[in-house]
């Protein structure tokens, strides 16, 4: 089956009289990593949520190959039907739960038979290298381990684009390079896309090489990282740039 | 495929199922409404009747003031500190809340009568009878501000501890739950409007007391009616504009998610004065009314009777209390799951819940009443059966279950639900393996606690129950101005342990969900 391409076009979301996305438009290619940068409160979550279908935008749609997939007010596919994983701020692991049936449960939409997700669930514990870890709770478990966990049931529905919403921040340094580099090799070897959301442009210059930046709900620039980074219209991207050239 | 984000999904259909919950809880109310609406013969509500309202008024102020001025400090050290015995304290002052007031009304009673006729006159008219509900007031308004000092993060204490010592932190999580402290305290003097049982015991005439008259020993159920309808509308206005201010405010103290919660803190002094507070209150409002009403075995149980109505009421007493427990916590889960995360709903859902959960008891039953009187005999099983009390409990006390499950649904992130939409997880398989084992802690705790009130509610079971299967509480009631001492204090001894029971399971409970 060949990977989806998303389209987002002039997508406007407003919750009450509080506009939090305005007008943003464009394209997210399989085979091209992306990093949405921007600062807190910027709508970069809300772009994500839109993007996998769990939230229907005021204005503006969101095509899938093509295809609508979201209008105002209407989810026309599910976000199980867009081959999405997404890894989620606060994990959302579900602490009742060991690991390997937090995995399995995520495979639910994959109407496999209790083997098959068995199966599949356990090499997406290898995959991220915590099949040891597979009877144990959340609760049970590092920060570290359970941001793998996450990862393992993003994965193991073998996305097409994996969806991070700023998994990673509150990880000390090394842990959180470990994981960027765990994502960075699965991607090549699962062929997946990845869309990483953060506010921390270096977390993303590593594994994205498209950025787009979204401040007060408005794209302010999108394109190749490194281009962006060169001339940053973006008070975020500028603000880095001065502390990276600060650096002894 | 129904998406779990339903769950989620804000919209009017939320305020209109929880509008139509609380609808369905008022309708057992109509007929008796109705009645006094149409009555021709004018609405006279006896001559006793408004001097008794005085009565109560006059209780229930006091003793929400009491309950406020004590309950608050001692909540507070409670929540902030750990010192030795805190876990069997903080039991023993729960205690009243979960006993029906008139045992505590017994125990001063007979207590006072050991100590001598000068005590016994003391307590004769109100102080008997405002001391007898103190220890509620005193047990609901402590458990309350623990809660509140609870969701205080730790952060927000070390920030106070750091600004003026250990002081400082005292008095600024005082002042963190006096609101909500002073509503519960207001609360519990409005529901001491309703229960007749202490004032019957001290001898003072309180407007629940001239209902109960009416009812029980007049049967003049209309009188008895009209009577509740007049006494439903000073709880109202008493409690409504309590609520109204405070609804938003316990909203978010008593249902926020926490982000970090407080260590207890070990702190020598302030033990010591924890230690004698807490040691005090238990002493004063649950062991010497105890002792006084447990005494009388020193001359010898009457164990053929007690076991005798244990095991005639016994099955009975289960079955009210698991009945409406099930009820209400059904009941409740759906209604907090339909109230979801808004605020301004579960604003809305907290203060109906509590202008429900205020209302004398007798309004509901007495709804069932009227509306059995009239019904064919097909429909015995649902108006005139132990169902019928049971779903008059569950009316009442759901609430209950509702707050508890508020607040276990708020504690739960948005994100579980988002991450089984990714996921196709269907919203039936996402309810089975993960909300309801997750509500299962709660759900249990909501269980006991509506048991144990629905056990001690003695006016829904004596207006409803069908011949022949009264309660434990009930039995206790009716004979204890005619049964020799020794087997009321028999009878006395078998709810309290059974109480201690239940408090014992909660604790538990409460314990597993914090871990």
């Amino acid at each position: 089956m060949t990977p989806p391409s998303f389209e987002l076009k002039a997508l406007c979301q407003a919750y009450g009289n509080e506009t939090v996305l305005t007008d943003v438009s464009l394209d997210l290619v399989k085979g091209r990593h992306t990093a949405c940068v921007g600062p807190s409160g910027g709508g970069k979550s809300t772009l994500l949520r839109l993007l996998a279908g769990l939230e229907a935008p005021s204005a503006g749609s969101v095509l899938m190959d093509g295809k609508s997939c979201s209008e105002p007010g209407r989810i026309l596919v599910p976000p199980h039907r867009r081959r999405l994983g997404m890894v989620f701020q606060d994990l959302a692991l579900w602490p009742n739960l060991s690991v390997l049936d937090n995995v399995r449960l995520g495979l639910t939409g994959g109407k496999l038979s209790r083997e098959e997700s068995t199966g599949q669930a356990r090499e997406a514990l290898v995959l991220c290298d915590i099949e040891r870890l597979a009877n144990r709770r959340p609760g049970e478990i590092s920060g570290g381990e359970q941001q793998r966990v996450a990862l393992a049931r993003a994965v193991a529905v073998r996305p097409a684009f994996l969806l991070l919403d700023e998994p990673f921040s509150g990880l000390d340094l090394g842990t959180k390079d470990r994981l960027l580099d765990r994502v960075r090799r699965l991607s090549d070897d699962e062929r997946f896309t990845v869309m990483l959301v953060t506010h921390d442009p270096l977390e993303a210059i590593g594994l994205c090489e498209h950025a787009m930046v979204l401040e007060e709900g408005r794209l302010v620039e999108s394109g190749p990282f490194r281009e962006l980074l060169d001339s940053p219209r973006s008070e975020i991207l500028r603000l880095f740039n001065r502390n990276m050239t600060r650096t002894p | 495929m129904i998406s779990p984000m339903l769950l989620e999904r804000p919209g009017s259909w939320r305020w209109i199922g929880v509008t139509l919950g609380f609808a369905v809880a008022l309708v057992p109310t109509l007929p008796l409404v109705w009645r006094a609406a149409v009555a021709t013969d004018g609405f006279s509500v006896g001559d006793a009747f408004v001097p008794a309202l005085g009565n109560s008024l006059v209780v229930a102020l006091s003793v929400a003031a009491i309950g406020w001025i004590v309950g608050l400090p001692a909540g507070v050290l409670g929540g902030l500190y750990a010192f030795r015995g805190r876990a069997i304290l903080i039991a023993l002052l729960a205690l009243p809340a979960l006993v029906p007031s008139f045992l505590w009304a017994i125990g001063w009673s007979a207590a006072a009568l050991r100590i001598g006729t000068g005590a016994s006159q003391a307590l004769t008219g109100f102080p008997g009878t405002a001391l007898a509900f103190c220890g509620m007031a005193i047990s609901v308004v402590m458990l309350t501000s623990l809660a509140t000092t609870r969701s205080l993060t730790a952060s927000q204490i070390d920030a106070a501890r750091i600004a003026g010592g250990e002081r400082t932190v005292v008095v600024q999580s005082c002042r963190h739950g006096a609101t909500t402290a002073g509503l519960a305290a207001g609360l519990v003097g409005v529901l001491t409007l309703s229960d007749p049982g202490p004032g019957q015991i001290h001898g003072l005439r309180t407007a629940a007391g001239e209902m109960l008259t009416s009812f029980s020993a007049l049967y003049d159920f209309a009188l008895a009616g009209r009577q509740c309808l007049v006494l439903t509308a000073a709880v109202l206005l008493l409690a409504l504009p309590a609520i109204a201010m405070a609804a938003p405010r316990l909203s978010t103290q008593l249902l926020a998610r926490q982000s970090r919660a407080p260590v207890l803190a070990r702190n020598r002094r302030v033990s010591r004065i924890a230690i004698g507070l807490l040691t005090l209150l238990a002493f004063l409002f649950v062991m010497l009314p105890l002792t006084g009403l447990l005494l009388p075995l020193l001359a010898g149980a009457e164990i053929l009777a007690t076991w005798n109505a244990l095991t005639r009421t016994g099955w009975n007493t289960l079955l009210y209390a698991g009945g409406a427990g099930l009820a209400a916590v059904t009941f409740g889960i759906v209604m907090a799951l339909l109230a979801g995360r808004s605020a301004t709903l579960g604003a809305a859902c907290l203060a109906a819940g509590l202008a429900l959960f205020l209302q004398p008891p007798a309004l509901i039953a007495l709804g069932f009443v009227f509306v059995g009187s009239d019904a064919p005999a097909w429909a015995d099983p649902l108006l005139r059966s132990r169902l019928t009390v049971c779903l008059a409990l569950a009316t009442r006390l759901f609430p209950v279950a509702l707050f508890l499950g508020m607040r276990a649904w708020r504690s739960f992130p948005s994100s579980w639900s988002a991450a089984a939409a990714v996921h196709g997880v269907p919203a039936r398989t996402f309810l089975r393996r993960i909300v309801v084992p997750m509500f299962g802690f709660p759900a249990g705790t909501a269980l006991l606690i509506v048991g144990l009130l629905a056990t001690a509610d003695v006016g829904t079971v004596l207006l409803l129950h069908p011949p022949g299967q009264a309660s434990l509480p009930l039995t206790i009631f009716t004979v204890m101005a005619n049964a020799p001492e020794t087997l009321v204090a028999s009878l006395c001894l078998a709810y309290v342990v059974a109480a201690v029971m239940v408090l014992v399971l909660i604790h538990r409970v409460v314990g597993r969900i914090v871990h």
